[in-house]
């Protein structure tokens, strides 16, 4: 299939792409409107409208004034699509209403040689960050191009000097001559001029609408009304649905089932197999994001004419699994022990940071912190329970999929199906959370694979929330063991940190902060425990949300052991680091937050630092910091009364999205702390629902402060999801340590006994 | 010296006559049969479904009729027996003879007596050709399974068997079931099968002191009147009380145990697995004589009535913070709903429920500790399973919400105590030293 | 088996198994996809639709047990957004993913049906949904100000 613009992008690729589009001619894929309702022979070349104009593969104008935005990374829920529009709208300044968002296509990306990803990386959430400086500058030159080009369209109609024309609400407008009309009378003319040089985005200080106002988030509409298309919504002619279940022990192999059991169960229409993938196959195109191509599972899928008859029939279908090797974890505490050997062991593992001379300095006794700690595994629980949608035939592929990142899902495709890329499209749905489970797309790839067995109808599968859960790509189980010797001053003048996990576990955020690059001996080392076959994956802050938890937990016990108080010993410590902003966050809490006041005996604040993405820098990153202000009852049970946040991320852009990430951020660090585990019994994951993984619900979440007076006006925008994720659980286990005396080293907190017999 | 000779004899003769006594092999019908009838597969089948061999002779992930299930006895654990053809591990070389003495009378061809685990006293009502047809299906209609069971880990002198005969003595009663010429045939075929193979008693009739049912059919007062065993309470399946089948119609506890569910309640705990494993697959002929039988046992009146005044309170929000109709209006209000009936047969009511006024609140707290298993009906596992609340509700909570729902809608059964749900919790945990052994099924 | 069902105000014709949950339904047989999919165990609250006027779980409720009901839907909130609460959803950015944010609505829409001036414990009780998004404050802060709004 031919497309009008690849001529012209071939032209300048990443220049401007200015053309007429005919009925027919544009690429609109993926629209957030409607996805689904209009699904053609062609469906991913579906119709702009007759007349619109195309300024560049970002933006689109249309007749009837909508200007259409091409949107690189999916909306997981923290607003990149509206931020990608607010920067159209501050250079274009069409009205706020007719911005309309499109989800870029893959499939495009591939014709027209990357034309998308070459621009601040893949179609993806988290790599192709919304404020990352290319990405912004990409839509802002597009937009700024366009806006230029109707000027000078304009000029040219009036007679007037183009750079007297003012834009405003979808309008030109001249005020000497007192013409005045709308974008939509010079689209034609606009898309034949050229511009020479293009100009530039407008500097930060002549912004009048971004870090200014805080606009919610365009998709909201279609949400309140329940009309936004999630992946589990996709609806097509003649689909059908598939109930899936993959071996229960990760790692497993289906040994048979039995279809006659099940094969006259109403809508039934078929069972097939899905058969791992050669661990060494080769890469069918090349994979955007350097994970690799994630392998298929060993599974069995139920299809029938409705997805309650097809769970219904997987439920009743005999099936036989050979379980390999991980049944010999018969429970989760040997795998817990497992990893706390390893720590406590002689091995030493992946030397990651070391420093001056750890062993030595410990040796000269004095004061010695040594601690254990324990994390274990923990699953997304995105609300949206994983599925997705496929068509294959011989010679194409198409997918629609909730994904984190599309053109991953596009790439399993391929590679799964091997049609050829240019035949493959992947639609991005609106996504039901994604918190870093829906990033590797192995989800899409086993839909293609079940869908490749039942080809030519589009087949619909969907992961119960039991499967979901049971078969996760968990935040994985961590071990860790500190040891540090104090100075006279009761700082650390030695530290020792040591952590494990199962294969690939992450071990960012631990040698990368703070605390290890302000002492001066230091060493931080991690130890693979190679059995464990429980498969992990990048859950919220992955590695930072536990290592947090590690370092700042000790912090307070190197603080307890010097006498002093906790916020006071941070300030001290941290001071050291060459970053202002760790400082100025633990100031703005100790401000906020009536640290030092007293409390009701039963209450206390406990405060936790850290920083998302410094990896090792100074002025880098998002440092976080959280001071809980927790009670524990005679009975032993935590109420929470209220948490300050404050944090640096340089600048911010949206205040109220930056408000609701940390919102979030907070909520979901607080839950992963006290609530989340996911156990193991002779090699299956236990849980499989929220009856025995709780959650926390509105009435346990106390007022949640966030306060911008730590920001140090470094010239960055940081990141906001991940940040909260590390201090929120240790500021709370601080708290608790502070009313019962009683140091949680492991999560999750409600399995400790914090009864203390009240306050006397 | 003489009469220490005479009374050396004596003792003697009464070691050697005791001796044979407890260790004899008890004569049997088919005693020098020597070829057993034959049978089709599904004649022996549903015998063996009947009497839910299966229940106990195989583990939850072993192979069918293996063994293995470990079993509690006050001595110490026991484990089931490989019952599969295998000559050895299994019972591949017994005689049909051999056969049923074990199964009607608890002796092992060797003389063994086997623990009263096994509800030989039951079976002993069984007909011979019941018994010639369960032979049958376990020679010629099951695999084989060449697995050893585990050693029981009761030690000696207590593993010693034979003093068993003397719990025979006291409470086995040897005799097929006879049938009353006062009533019908459905009736006859019901009682048959709820005193024999169904072996109903095990759970539902309370035990005395050597763990004897106290009961063993409708002559006996506290036959089917309810019993505590493994954690659950089996209530009365006598007419009468709400705590029982009085509310039940004979055709509702028919389809109760044909469809596992009516709108009085569903199937849970030990009864679920009755049912999923025996009552699915017998005939509605034969549970319409189950519940013919059933529904004719005398019991106490019942005096119910539904009160909607807790209904009203629920509405209004009328209640104290962290109290049971709170956790009740969160946790249980979504499927049992504000007004306790629930919603037709798929969500069972909870006002005026036998489990909800039982006298004994173990079993509500069980299922609300730990959930309902599956119920499978024609192969195909249902969805409406109840979720296990362990985790996020504690013990205080559970007492409370059991409490108030035992006190709502006119219900009027004792409170519960966070004591009570403490000691299940961990005696259901089984991660626990303290967990709960099945004794009897 | 062949029920009809008033949603939404609508006569519609199913044929679906008694015990087919209502959710599925909506979904599947009606592609009413509003109401969405999260637990099946009536646990979170992403079903929530209103039964006769009481806020329900709809994965747990057989279709069997609600015919003739009268059955409302987000569908059926009000299909402009013109709902005060689907109005301050938007003007205070509640939402984040949204998956959870129908059933959020319908339970917080029967509330204020229920209770024009709830407290923040009447929030508590009767707004217990699920969401991983962390939406909870907004979800608050938006039902006292449309309360407040109704109240006039
Ligand atoms: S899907 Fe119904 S409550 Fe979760
Ligand atoms: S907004 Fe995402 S789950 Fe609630």
């Amino acid at each position: 299939m031919k497309d009008h613009v690849t001529n012209s992008a071939t032209i300048s690729r990443r220049g401007f792409v200015v053309s007429m589009l005919g009925a027919g001619g544009a690429l609109v894929i993926g629209s957030l409107q409607s996805q689904a309702a209009e699904i053609g022979s062609t469906p991913w070349e579906g119709p702009v409208a007759e007349g619109a104009q195309q300024f560049t593969p970002w933006i689109a104008i249309q007749p009837d004034g909508k200007v259409i935005v091409y949107v690189t990374h999916p909306d997981i829920g923290n607003g990149p699509v509206t931020q990608a529009v607010s920067y159209i709208y501050e250079e274009l300044a069409p009205r706020w209403d007719d911005l309309q968002a499109e989800y870029a296509s893959p499939n495009r990306n591939y014709r027209l040689d990357n034309v998308y990803s070459n621009v601040g990386g893949p179609l993806a959430y988290f790599s192709g960050r919304s404020t990352s400086e290319p990405r912004r500058t990409a839509y802002m030159t597009a937009a700024a191009g366009a806006r230029e080009r109707l000027k000078a369209a304009a000029g040219a109609a009036w007679g007037v000097d183009p750079a007297a024309i003012t834009v405003a609400e979808g309008r030109l407008a001249h005020a000497e001559s007192g013409n005045d009309a709308p974008f939509t009378d010079f689209l034609a003319a606009a898309a034949a001029i050229t511009l020479d040089p293009e100009p530039q985005p407008k500097p930060r200080e002549e912004w009048t609408f971004l870090g200014k106002q805080a606009p919610g988030k365009i998709q909201l509409p279609l949400i309140v009304r329940g009309q936004a298309t999630y992946g589990i919504d996709v609806r097509l002619p003649d689909m059908v649905y598939a109930a899936l279940r993959q071996s229960p022990v990760m790692g497993g192999r289906l040994k048979s089932f039995d279809f006659d059991a099940i094969r006259d169960m109403p809508g039934v229409r078929a069972a097939v197999e899905v058969v791992p993938n050669d661990p060494g196959e080769p890469n069918k195109v090349e994979p955007p994001f350097p994970f690799g191509m994630a392998p298929l599972t060993s599974a069995v899928a139920v299809i029938a004419d409705h997805y309650w008859q097809a769970r219904t029939a997987l439920d009743a279908l005999p099936i036989e699994w050979d379980d390999g090797p991980g049944t010999k974890w018969a429970d989760i505490e040997m795998m817990n022990q497992a990893a706390m050997a390893a720590v406590s062991g002689d091995e030493e593992g992946n030397v990651l940071f070391s420093v001056g001379d750890v062993e030595a300095e410990l040796a000269r006794g004095g004061t010695v912190v040594e601690a254990e700690y324990l994390t274990p595994y923990c699953d997304h629980v995105n609300m949206e329970p994983l599925n997705s949608t496929a068509i294959v035939t011989d010679d194409r592929v198409e997918i629609w999929h909730p994904g984190q990142h599309t053109q991953m899902a596009w790439a399993m495709a391929v590679q799964q199906t091997g049609v050829a890329p240019e035949n493959v499209e992947a639609h991005q749905t609106f996504v039901g959370g994604g918190f870093g489970r829906r990033v590797f797309s192995e989800d899409a790839r086993m839909g293609v694979a079940v869908a490749q067995q039942y080809p030519g109808v589009p087949v619909h599968t969907i992961w119960s929330r039991e499967e979901s859960m049971r078969q996760g790509r968990y935040k994985p189980l961590m071990a860790a063991r500190l040891r540090a010797r104090l100075g006279d001053d009761g700082l650390p003048t030695a530290l020792h940190v040591r952590v494990a996990g199962g294969p690939g576990f992450w071990t960012l955020g631990v040698a990368d902060q703070a605390l290890p690059l302000v002492i001066d001996n230091v060493q931080v080392d991690a130890v693979t425990v190679s059995d464990f076959h429980i498969l992990t994956g990048s859950y919220r802050g992955p590695g930072y949300n536990s290592a947090t938890f590690f370092l700042e937990s000790f912090v307070d016990e190197m603080a307890q052991a010097a006498g002093q108080d906790p916020l006071d010993y941070r300030i001290a410590l941290y001071s050291k680091w060459a970053d202002e902003g760790w400082v100025k966050v633990l100031e703005e809490l100790r401000d906020k937050s009536h640290w030092g006041e007293p409390l009701p005996a039963g209450q206390a604040r406990g405060v936790a630092i850290g920083n998302w993405g410094m990896g090792g820098r100074a002025n880098a990153g998002t440092t976080c910091g959280a001071v809980v202000h927790a009670e524990v009852d005679a009975e032993g049970r935590i109420r929470l009364h209220g948490i300050d946040v404050a944090f640096d991320s340089g600048r911010v852009m949206n205040r109220d999205a930056v408000k609701a990430q940390l919102e979030g951020g907070v909520i979901m660090g607080l839950n992963m702390a006290m609530n989340e585990k996911i156990t193991v019994q002779n090699g299956r994951v236990v849980e499989g629902n929220y009856d025995q993984y709780p959650m926390l619900r509105i009435g346990d979440i106390p007022d949640i402060r966030i306060h911008f007076g730590g920001l140090t006006d470094d010239d960055r925008y940081d990141e906001m999801g991940e940040p909260p994720m590390g201090p929120v659980g240790p500021a709370l286990a601080n708290a608790v340590f502070a009313i019962t005396g009683k140091r949680m080293r492991t999560q999750p907190f409600r399995e400790h006994d914090l009864s203390w017999g009240g306050a006397a | 010296m003489k009469t220490f000779r005479i009374l050396l004899v004596a003792l003697i003769v009464v070691i050697v006559v005791g001796w044979w006594y407890v260790t004899r092999i008890p004569s049997s019908p088919f005693d020098g049969v020597a070829q057993a009838p034959t049978f089709t597969l599904e004649e022996g089948e549903y015998v063996a479904r009947a009497a839910d061999c299966v229940a106990c002779h195989s583990t939850e992930d072993g192979k069918p009729f293996a063994g293995g299930l470990e079993m509690g006895t006050p001595l110490g654990s026991i484990f089931a027996t490989n019952i599969t053809p295998d000559p050895v591990h299994g019972i591949g070389n017994y005689t049909l003879a051999q056969f049923d003495n074990a199964v009607r009378r608890g002796v092992l061809p060797d003389g063994t007596r086997i623990y009263p685990a096994m509800p030989y006293p039951s079976y002993a009502k069984l007909t011979d050709e019941d018994v010639a047809k369960l032979y049958d299906y376990f020679m010629h209609h099951v695999e084989p399974v060449a697995e050893p069971i585990p050693e029981s880990d009761i030690p000696w002198p207590l593993s010693i068997r034979w003093p068993l005969e003397a719990w025979n003595v006291a409470f086995y009663r040897s005799g097929t079931y006879q049938p009353d010429p006062a009533q019908d045939d459905l009736w006859n075929r019901g009682a048959y099968l709820v005193q024999g193979a169904g072996h109903c008693g095990s759970c539902h009739t309370p035990r005395g002191f050597a763990i004897q049912e106290r009961g063993y059919d409708e002559g006996d007062a506290a036959f089917l009147t309810g019993g505590l065993l493994d954690g659950w309470y089996a209530p009365p399946l006598r007419n009468g009380a709400v705590s029982g089948l009085g509310n039940w119609s004979e055709d509702e506890i028919a389809a109760f145990l044909r469809t596992g569910r009516n709108r009085h309640g569903v199937v849970f705990g030990s009864m679920m697995e009755a049912f999923n494993n025996s009552t699915a697959f017998m005939t509605d002929d034969d549970l319409q004589g189950i519940a013919r039988y059933l529904a004719s046992l005398p019991g106490e009146s019942s005096n119910w009535e539904y009160d909607a005044s807790t209904t009203d309170m629920l509405l209004a929000g009328d209640f104290a913070e962290g109290s049971g109709a709170e956790i009740y209006l969160q946790r249980c209000s979504y499927c049992h709903g504000r007004d306790g009936l629930g919603r037709g047969e798929f969500l069972p009511p909870l006002a005026g429920a036998a489990s909800a006024v039982a006298p004994h609140a173990d079993s509500a707290i069980n299922l609300v500790l730990n959930g309902a298993g599956r119920v499978v009906s024609g192969g195909v596992p249902d969805s409406y399973r109840m979720p296990p609340f362990r985790i996020p509700l504690n013990d205080r909570e559970i007492a409370e919400v059991l409490t108030f729902i035992r006190s709502a809608w006119g219900n009027d059964a004792s409170a519960v105590t966070a004591e009570q749900v403490a000691d299940l919790r961990e005696r259901t945990d089984p991660m626990s030293d303290r967990v709960i052994v099945l004794q009897m099924r | 088996m062949s029920y009809t069902l008033t949603i939404n105000g609508e006569p519609h014709e199913v044929d679906a198994a008694p015990e087919t949950p209502l959710l599925w339904v909506l979904r599947d047989h009606l592609g009413m996809t509003g109401t969405k999919y999260g637990c099946g165990i009536a646990q979170c609250g992403a079903c929530t639709v209103h039964i006769d006027g009481q806020a329900l779980r709809s994965c747990n409720l057989p279709v069997d047990a609600v015919a003739g009901a009268d059955i409302r839907t987000i569908e059926g909130l009000d299909q402009d957004g013109e709902h005060v609460l689907q109005k301050l959803w938007v003007e205070m950015n509640v939402a984040q993913c949204g998956y959870c944010q129908s059933g959020m609505l319908m339970a917080a829409a029967r509330l204020l049906e229920d209770n024009p001036d709830p407290s923040d414990r009447d929030i508590d009780l009767r707004i217990d949904n699920i969401c991983r998004c962390g939406t909870y404050p907004r979800v608050r802060e938006a039902i006292h100000r449309a309360a407040e709004i109704m109240r006039g």
